[in-house]
């Protein structure tokens, strides 16, 4: 665990030293630049607006910094040559790999957090209601930010950070519309075959749709009963897999 | 044996997309036995950077066996007594010696006050105290291969495997560390290091092996791998004698403040000291024409490189 606990403080300093707060200012400034434009909104319109904006915007600067900073972490310690003084240490392969996301993982649970109060604190100075529904949309973004760690760390165990950048970012953009187009789909007749291919790729690509709770949280309405608890083991479960390919790879690659 | 490398193979692809094989290592043997200090000698591309690199699990042999401590490079029990210092080493910039070291010490699970005691005497040894709080990116790089000793001191290793030590180092840098590599060596730790300073090995080791195209050509201690390959025997006269030995139609050398006499059989030499001392020339010395490791280093180098 010591070894474990080790290369997490290490990632999560590297994350903090490589400007990844700066995001929150970033995120900060945006949301009160927008502010100027919310006089003419009438309350429930100013509050289903800075949920939704606010929430997206926390999903997408997480997911950018995920896959940013994810798809070197691994490459970039190889080609850097830093893994050379590292591995010949009493680490396990997997340890490291753990080690690694789970201390990106926890940089980019500050930043996920600070974002959120920032929309909380923004919604009160507002005026705007606040329902505890909105804890639960900033957790099932936190999801979907480390399970697009989990892919890119997966990517970057073999390719560049630019291929794996593009392959993360697909992933996720088809994942996100994986929802949408299984009703599509369902409209349309196809071939036993054509639907086995449809299947299979609706099996291998992360569901990112199950995890998009933002209309709830807007109109906060309660979530069917078990969904929370599926997703969450869904999202649990498909990141354990990501990070078990990326062990495995990762422990037969020649570190020349 | 502390190391036992048995008849190893590694090849390794190069190329995008034309992928070829470069056999990088060719059914080498060899042991390093407790407490014994072994260079690897060999020319660029030579193949020792790959060996150390098998020698702590970075890589694995596409044949043959390799064990240090009688166990696989990869497993702890083995990593945790090994310092191993890479070529040209290459650490987070963003971080200090001090929190490099700290790291390095966790990941042998030091903790607490140790480790914060272990990191000071370390920062002492390398001479990097009063650099121990600014980050490694403003470091030369004589000053980031101190670092790259440092780390591989961590843990008070019992086997250091170093590779290419003294590159980098400036003249003060390159003594400091032969210094260092030669207390730990009567502390009784084995090291294993490659270089192309023959120099160096020749001060360092107690033996040797010599790496061309990633073969073994020639192994064992220093003295006797020289004395295997030295021919005939050498007087050694004062320079004051130079027109007398111009008329004895001798081979000779002229060193600095004197005369190499050199002859091929024991029985020309012999007879040459008994015209000496009755001309009563003052002798210097007299014994078998050594070779140096660097002459051992050439000719194996002539004879393999063109295979």
């Amino acid at each position: 665990m010591h070894r474990i606990k080790a290369v997490i403080v290490n990632t999560c300093r590297e994350a903090i030293r490589n400007k990844l707060l700066y995001t929150v200012v970033f995120f900060l400034i945006i949301l009160l630049g927008i502010s100027s434009i919310l006089g003419s909104f009438t309350m429930g319109e100013v509050s289903r607006f800075v949920i939704n904006f606010g929430l997206a915007g926390i999903e997408l600067l997480g997911v950018t910094m995920a896959i940013v900073t994810g798809t070197g972490i691994i490459y970039n310690e190889i080609q850097r040559k830093t893994i050379f003084t590292i591995i010949p240490k009493p680490i396990k392969r997997w340890e490291f790999i753990l080690g690694k996301f789970l201390g990106l993982s926890i940089a980019l649970l500050f930043q996920t957090i600070l974002m959120l109060i920032v929309v909380i604190l923004f919604l009160f100075i507002v005026g705007a209601r606040v329902y505890p529904i909105i804890l639960l949309g900033g957790l099932f973004i936190y999801l979907i930010i480390i399970l697009t760690i989990s892919i890119t760390i997966f990517f970057s165990t073999f390719s560049s950070p630019i291929l794996s950048g593009l392959f993360a970012a697909t992933i996720y953009f088809i994942g996100n519309s994986l929802g949408e187009l299984e009703v599509l789909i369902s409209r349309i007749s196809l071939s036993s075959g054509e639907r086995l291919l449809i299947d299979f790729f609706y099996i291998i690509l992360p569901n990112f749709s199950n995890l998009n709770i933002k209309n709830q949280v807007v109109h906060n309405t309660a979530l069917p009963g078990g969904y929370a608890l599926f997703s969450i083991l869904y999202a649990v479960a498909y990141m354990l897999f990501m990070l078990l390919l990326a062990t495995l790879i990762f422990e037969k690659k020649e570190l020349y | 044996m502390i190391i036992e490398v048995k008849n190893v193979e590694k090849s390794y692809p190069t190329g995008h997309i034309v992928r070829k094989k470069i056999t990088a290592l060719r059914g080498v043997t060899f042991s390093v036995k407790e407490g014994e200090t072994f260079g690897l000698l060999g020319h660029n591309g030579a193949g020792k950077t790959t060996l150390l690199k098998l020698l702590t699990g970075l890589i694995h042999p596409d044949s043959g066996e390799v064990s240090i401590f009688g166990e696989s490079p990869s497993s702890l029990r083995a990593k945790q007594k090994i310092g191993f210092l890479p070529e040209n080493p290459y650490f987070y910039t963003y971080l200090t010696p001090r929190e490099i070291l700290t790291f390095y010490g966790e990941l042998f699970s030091i903790s607490g006050k140790d480790i914060q005691n272990r990191v000071e005497d370390i920062l002492k040894t390398v001479n990097l105290s009063s650099w121990a709080d600014i980050p490694i990116k403003k470091f030369s790089k004589g000053m980031i291969q101190r670092v790259g000793v440092a780390q591989a001191l961590i843990n008070d290793p019992e086997l250091l495997i170093l590779d290419e030590p003294m590159t980098g180092l400036d003249p003060v840098g390159r003594k400091e560390l032969k210094e260092i590599i030669l207390s730990l060596k009567e502390h009784g730790k084995t090291i294993i290091f490659s270089s192309h300073i023959l120099s160096d090995v020749e001060m360092i080791c107690d033996r040797v092996a010599i790496l061309i195209k990633g073969k073994i050509v020639e192994e064992g201690d220093i003295e006797s791998l020289t004395a295997k390959h030295s021919t005939g025997y050498e007087i050694e006269i004062p320079k004051k004698y130079l027109k007398w030995v111009e008329q004895q139609n001798l081979h000779f050398k002229h060193q600095t403040n004197s005369l190499l006499l050199e002859f091929s059989t024991r029985e020309e030499a012999d007879k040459f000291l008994k015209e000496l001392l009755r001309e009563d020339i003052e002798i210097l010395s007299f014994c078998p024409r050594r070779i140096l490791l660097e002459d051992l280093f050439m000719e194996g180098y002539r004879r393999y490189a063109q295979d």
